[in-house]
């Protein structure tokens, strides 16, 4: 069976790693990129399925990243979902006008939810 | 109001300085003392004016200071989320993992991690619901709606949680049509919430009836909240509504509480428009109720909730 691949795209070290552990205990295959501009490297080279990507990161923001991505012939489709914490509410809405999936406030969810969002996007 | 009251002295000294001008003028014509008199009273004024410009000063860096604290509080509060994720996203894992494999005093040391970890993160927004409402940046936006069933929906939202606290929640919708109201749900329903939430964590142990009431009172609609519980102390009545403040018998009653709730709820109330205040079993005066427990009431404007064109929403 193929694996789906995930693009996780987070700076902060200890979210980055649990999730990566999750999505490889679900089967992904999983790639992983502490801000946008490695993030958007490693979506140009492994060309994921899904992206779930923080907004507020050093070097390259989410919204940045979400924007050059869609520039690209193949990422200009790639399924986004944004990671937020409660404080990004502007920069949401600037991403939302660049095709999002859909986005969710980390701290508010479930690990076993974000699973679930990320494979009802893939089915 | 403490602010104001600083100026007032200074409002004073210069009504008496004008008040001495005048007098002085009039006893003593228009002789070399005149000048005197004028002299003294420009320089009372010179240094009444720089008295003033230091207070407003002052009040300035106090205003600065309120909300640097608010800074720092919002800020500590959004940084203690990560972590706080990262503990329930592990002890999350560890459960799908361990399923059977534990024995029960391991599932209970699980179980102590995930409450105490949904304790702090409570408090945490508790911490940013405040310094929002504090600060103003609360969005309030209220739409027209039923009040009564509003009402009625969050009693329901909460009636499981009561039942296994042994308690029941009575509400009894009044036989009135109402034009909707003005409200911002969310906000609405938190206080009723809140006020529900102590009348059954505050409730004797050996029984719990909590009534919800609704009243149309001139220009306010007028919801109560009675519990049959422990009651306020007569040295708790005047800082019930402070933030932190929990009372000896609360403390002792429930050991997990942080003084937030009630604060939190008259922030949201007052800043709505409203008023909020109770009567108890022990207390005195105003605050005195005949039957045993504790009755809030709080106020809803009938024409509806103050806006406020904020930009956070309530954390639930």
């Amino acid at each position: 069976m193929v694996k789906n691949k995930i693009l996780i795209v987070e700076d902060e070290l200890d979210l980055l790693g649990v999730l990566a552990q999750k999505f490889d205990m679900e089967k992904f295959e999983v790639f992983k990129a502490a801000n946008g501009q490695l993030g958007l490297e490693e979506a140009l080279k492994s060309h994921p399925d899904l992206i779930l990507l923080d907004i507020i990161m050093p070097v390259m923001d989410g919204v940045t990243m979400l924007k050059m991505l869609r520039e690209d012939s193949w990422g200009k489709d790639v399924p986004v979902i944004l990671l937020t914490n409660l404080s990004d509410e502007s920069k949401i809405a600037e991403a939302m006008q660049h095709g999002v999936y859909d986005y969710l406030v980390k701290a508010d969810w479930n690990i076993n939810d974000v699973v679930a969002k990320v494979k009802s996007r893939l089915k | 109001m403490s602010k104001n009251l600083k100026i007032l002295p200074v409002i004073c000294l210069f009504a008496l300085g004008g008040l001495l001008f005048f007098l002085g003028a009039g006893w003593l014509g228009a002789n070399q003392k005149m000048a005197y008199v004028v002299s003294f009273i420009l320089l009372e004024n010179v240094v009444l004016l720089l008295y003033l410009f230091a207070s407003v000063k002052k009040i300035a860096k106090l205003k600065k200071d309120e909300l640097m604290k608010n800074d720092f509080i919002s800020f500590v509060s959004h940084q203690l989320r990560t972590p706080l994720t990262v503990v329930k996203w592990n002890v999350e894992m560890l459960e799908d993992e361990t399923t059977d494999k534990l024995s029960t005093k391991q599932k209970q040391f699980l179980n102590q991690i995930r409450l105490e970890e949904k304790q702090i993160s409570n408090l945490v927004s508790s911490l940013l619901n405040i310094s929002r409402l504090e600060s103003g940046r609360i969005k309030i936006d209220p739409m027209p709606e039923d009040i009564l069933a509003a009402i009625s929906e969050t009693v329901n939202e909460l009636s499981a949680y009561a039942r296994a606290k042994h308690c029941s929640i009575s509400f009894t919708k009044p036989n009135l049509s109402l034009p909707p109201v003005s409200l911002d749900k969310a906000l609405f329903k938190q206080v009723i919430l809140n006020l529900l939430n102590n009348a059954i964590n505050y409730s004797k142990s050996d029984r719990c009836g909590v009534k919800v009431d609704f009243k149309d009172a001139k220009e306010y609609y007028m919801i109560s909240v009675a519990d049959d519980g422990i009651g306020i102390p007569p040295e708790a009545c005047e800082r019930i509504f402070s933030k932190f403040f929990r009372a000896e018998n609360a403390i002792k009653a429930n050991s997990v509480g942080t003084g937030l709730g009630l604060y939190m709820t008259k922030l949201i109330v007052e800043i709505s428009g409203g008023k909020i205040w109770f009567a108890t079993k022990n207390g005195t005066g105003n605050k005195f109720q005949e039957k045993d427990g504790t009755t809030f009431y709080f106020t809803v404007p009938k024409k509806g909730m103050k806006k406020n064109t904020g930009s956070k929403g309530l954390l639930v």
